[in-house]
């Protein structure tokens, strides 16, 4: 029964939550938004019994990204500024029914979906040391390889992001070079 | 049992994704798309934690998933807000229904 | 392999003047005039030794035998057909080796003073060559097949030289018909070939007028017509034969050919290539005369063309014209000689290749005096000349040799070869056919001698052209003379010593025949004597008291007319037309209809692409959500009716553009420019 309560109460957080990044006219204010819904999929892994996965969550993603959007928001948008252009109404309609009709259907086909009984239980399921072993086995099972590809993108993103943001002071320097 | 089944999960994530979806197709500004794009693939990790917990509590995949998803996440993040920044000095606004340059 | 060397390279012959044709065309022609001309007249000195070397090793060693001295499998369409390419040595093929190489060395030289100063002198030498490699190929092969490729070389070498003045639109027009009419008559040629190689199953000419083959055809009947196939095909290929010798409805192109330089005129189209009509048949002579139908036809339009050109020249006043006519007369001649031959009694097969042999002499002699005549008045026109005898001596008196012979005056070659047509004609019974021949001998002589009185007596018509007027240069006058001998003495040989088919008995010459013959032809020359040795006006007399008929023949019955008439208003009309709409509007609107959809489906579809980052994301969702469809619940039968409507949409497009072609609503091209 907690658990069943834990999770209605997640779930209206996080919905709610999600409603106010997707509808806030303010930018910074749905990045709040943002960031209540991360904390609460982060509890959502605590319940699901996936602790290592919501330290992660709350550090990288939390820590990480919702910062560096803030950071960006900052850099580029008048916080003060409250409103922001917004969709038409119709638009807004339009979509907003679409994308409940896409739920009815994706709901629809999960719910009439039989799922099998789950496998033999494991008690450390999802502990630590299974994910630190999974993720560096080179044997089959493992993701070895997986894991540097992801290493590698994150330096090729690293360099890009680099590259990209201060495109502009490169283009000036050649600029002056030139003149 | 009385806690909540694979299908609370399930239809839970689905109403997260659909949010995310409706706000990548109404935000008119950049960020707030990318926000959104966060929302859907959080309810994507969620369904992987799900299926883990419930189906496969065996195999490894569905915990390492999730850690991949929030590399990728950040990957992601960081050059599209890089861009972002990039676009923002060259046209002033980040409002993708403005931009409109590649139209045929 | 006979073991005589000049027989044993025979194709030496055509390749000299093949290799002069590249050599002087590629090579030599940026060096100038003098040396193309020598290496042109090098390259047909070295032929014609070879050819008389080898006429002669083959008259004394092998008279009378058929050799294959030289053969190549050139193509093998199945193991029983077989396309050869060679060399084939009888009397016929000899015959014609020394009257080619010889006549066509002669006017090699002579065309080196006719053509001096032309800007495209030794473009000239190089087409007199390759004309000469072609016809001696022709006149050399060893197979049906080879026979038609060297056959259309001749047409095309033909063709290059009516239109050596290509900046004349009178020239362009002249070799184009040449080329189309003779192209079109060959098209039977070739049906006829394919007809043989289909029912005789073989090409080579030893094997087709061997008399088992012969048999073996005159026996298959045809499956769509009942009859056999000996007659259809030996009358389809005489189609061919009848185009290349100009005989009556296919005559219209070689008047016009006249429009080439003299050389060129006496060359091909008296000389040597028309006759290739008249080789072919002779040729294929078995197959001929196996069948009476092909024999009768080959008669009957011989016999027809000799009196029709005969009546036309008559009334011609452009010198190279009137000789033009005659050339076809002679030629129907030839036909009619071989017609009138059975292989019982074939002296006419004898009588026709003696008078091709006397014709190429005296008719080249009197196209290249004709042509020394032009070199010195520059004019076509026989009212301006008049008097010329006094200023170009040589070229009258060669004339005036040319001219009694082919008027059949004893003892110059014309008559003995004349002689002996008649003499066959009635061997065999063909007396309507003798009676027409004689008539025709006595026009001959008429017309002959008109156009020898009013060039050279008479008086001058245009002083001024009768002063500028003098000789030619040695080159042109002494071939004048050269010619001039065979001209004179060539009826002397024993001609049917040499060339004959079957045991020919001894003829001599039948006074009952050859007296009328001489009658005639004297008479014909004592009318043009009245008529034109001093000017009067009787000829206009005559002719405006018959001036409808004259009119009708001056206009040479109005054949070319008819041709004109059938072609623009019933073939054009009625035939060409409809193609033609069918092509614009069916084939070309396929075309455009192709374009027109691209159009039409890039305009519509670039629409989807707004350029606004969402639009895509909604594409790409209503993409998955069909897959979901397709995938989750209704499968195939779903993706089926998206397939069908998508290609419905697509194939409504395609209609409903193709009705705007037909009705000619849109010009997709001019769209295309303006976007």
């Amino acid at each position: 029964m907690p658990f069943k309560f834990f999770f209605y109460l997640i779930a209206l957080f996080v919905l709610y939550s999600a409603y106010f990044v997707v509808t806030a006219r303010n930018l910074f204010r749905s990045a709040m938004g943002l960031l209540a819904v991360l904390i609460g999929i982060a509890g959502m892994y605590l319940l699901l019994n996936a602790q290592f996965l919501s330290a992660v969550q709350v550090v990288v993603y939390i820590g990480g990204i919702v910062v560096l959007m803030v950071f960006a928001i900052l850099l580029i948008a008048d916080v003060t500024q409250k409103v922001f252009e917004q969709s038409p109404r119709w638009r807004q309609g339009l979509i907003g029914a679409a994308s409940l009709l896409w739920f009815s259907l994706l709901a629809g086909s999960m719910l009439s979906y039989r799922f099998g009984a789950a496998a033999a239980a494991v008690d450390k399921s999802g502990s630590i040391r299974e994910i630190g072993r999974a993720l560096l086995s080179p044997a089959a099972g493992g993701y070895a390889l997986p894991f540097e590809v992801i290493s590698l993108l994150l330096i090729a993103a690293l360099v890009g992001a680099v590259t990209v943001a201060r495109a502009d002071a490169y283009n000036d320097e050649r600029k002056e070079g030139k003149a | 049992m009385n806690g909540p089944t694979l299908e609370h999960y399930l239809v839970f994530s689905a109403l997260l994704f659909c949010i995310g979806l409706y706000g990548m197709l109404t935000r008119r500004n950049l960020i707030a798309m990318l926000m959104s794009v966060e929302l859907v693939l959080n309810a994507a990790a969620l369904n992987f934690v799900a299926f883990h917990h419930f189906l496969f509590p065996g195999d490894s995949g569905g915990a390492v998933f999730p850690i991949f998803i929030i590399a990728v996440a950040a990957a992601e993040a960081a050059v599209a807000l890089a861009i972002f920044i990039a676009l923002f000095r060259h046209q002033q606004h980040l409002d993708v229904q403005q931009s409109d340059s590649l139209k045929g | 392999m006979t073991g005589h060397w000049f027989i044993d390279h025979l194709w030496l012959v055509p390749l000299f003047p093949f290799l002069g044709f590249l050599l002087v065309g590629l090579v030599i022609r940026p060096l100038g005039d003098r040396p193309s001309s020598t290496v042109a007249i090098l390259a047909m000195v070295a032929s014609a030794v070879v050819g008389w070397g080898a006429a002669f090793q083959y008259f004394t060693h092998h008279a009378g035998e058929t050799l294959v001295p030289w053969q190549y499998e050139w193509l093998r369409f199945s193991p029983t057909l077989v396309g050869n390419m060679g060399v084939l040595v009888d009397d016929i093929s000899m015959l014609l080796v020394l009257v080619v190489t010889t006549i066509s060395l002669l006017i090699h030289v002579y065309s080196q003073g006719y053509m001096r100063g032309d800007p495209g002198y030794p473009r000239f030498f190089s087409f007199l060559n390759l004309f000469t490699f072609s016809m001696l190929g022709l006149v050399l092969a060893c197979s049906v097949l080879q026979m038609f490729i060297f056959w259309e070389l001749v047409g095309v070498s033909s063709f290059l030289l009516i239109g050596f003045y290509w900046a004349k639109p009178s020239a362009v027009s002249a070799c184009k018909k040449a080329f189309i009419v003779t192209r079109f008559a060959d098209l039977g040629f070739l049906i006829g070939l394919l007809m043989l190689s289909y029912y005789a199953k073989g090409l080579d000419f030893t094997f087709l007028t061997s008399p088992e083959t012969v048999a073996k055809l005159a026996q298959t009947t045809l499956p769509f017509l009942g009859v056999s196939a000996l007659p259809l095909s030996a009358i389809l290929i005489f189609c061919g034969a009848a185009g290349k010798s100009a005989m009556f409805p296919l005559h219209i192109w070689l008047p016009d050919a006249m429009e080439g330089p003299t050389p060129v005129s006496a060359l091909i189209h008296a000389a040597t290539m028309v006759v290739a009509g008249v080789y072919l048949v002779a040729r294929m002579f078995p197959m001929f005369a196996a069948s009476e139908p092909a024999i009768l036809t080959v008669m009957s339009i011989g016999a027809f063309t000799a009196l029709f050109a005969a009546v036309i020249a008559v009334t011609q006043f452009d010198i190279k014209r009137v000789l033009a006519y005659s050339t076809l007369s002679q030629l129907g001649y030839m036909m009619l000689a071989l017609g009138v031959a059975t292989l019982d009694k074939p002296l006419g097969f004898t009588a026709s290749m003696f008078h091709l042999t006397t014709h190429a002499c005296f008719k080249a002699l009197l196209f290249l005096g004709a042509g020394s005549v032009i070199h010195a008045v520059h004019t076509n026109d026989m009212r301006e000349m008049g008097g010329l005898r006094r200023k170009l001596p040589i070229t009258h008196a060669t004339f005036l040799i040319a001219c009694l012979a082919i008027a059949g005056v004893p003892p110059f070659s014309g008559f003995f070869s004349k002689d002996e047509i008649l003499a066959a004609a009635v061997e065999n019974g063909h007396y309507f056919v003798f009676a027409l021949a004689l008539g025709v001998a006595g026009l001959t002589a008429f017309y002959m001698f008109r156009l020898y009185f009013m060039t050279f007596w008479s008086e001058p018509q245009d002083h001024e052209k009768y002063h500028h007027a003098h000789e030619s240069p040695w080159s042109m006058t002494s071939v004048l003379i050269v010619l001039a001998v065979p001209t004179a003495l060539l009826g002397l040989v024993p001609f049917g010593h040499f060339v004959h088919r079957g045991e020919l008995e001894h003829h001599g010459i039948n006074w009952l025949i050859a007296g009328p013959a001489i009658l005639v032809g004297l008479a014909g020359i004592a009318v043009a004597f009245m008529l034109y040795f001093r000017p009067n006006g009787l000829p206009d007399r005559i002719a405006f008291a018959f001036s409808g008929i004259y009119r009708v023949i001056r206009d040479k019955f109005y054949i070319d007319e008819l041709y004109l008439f059938v072609t623009h208003h019933v073939i054009f009309r009625y035939v060409s037309a409809p193609f033609n709409w069918f092509d614009r509007h069916c084939v070309d609107g396929l075309m455009d209809l192709t374009a027109q959809s691209a159009l039409l489906s890039g305009r519509s579809l670039r629409r989807t692409v707004t350029g606004h980052l969402q639009t895509y994301l909604l594409w790409a969702w209503l993409g998955s959500a069909v897959l979901a469809l397709v995938v989750w619940q209704m499968q195939a039968a779903l993706g089926w009716a998206l397939t069908f409507v998508g290609l419905g949409i697509i194939a409504g497009i395609f209609a409903w553009q193709w009705v705007l072609q037909l009705l000619n609503r849109s010009e997709p091209l001019k769209r295309i420019e303006k976007d």
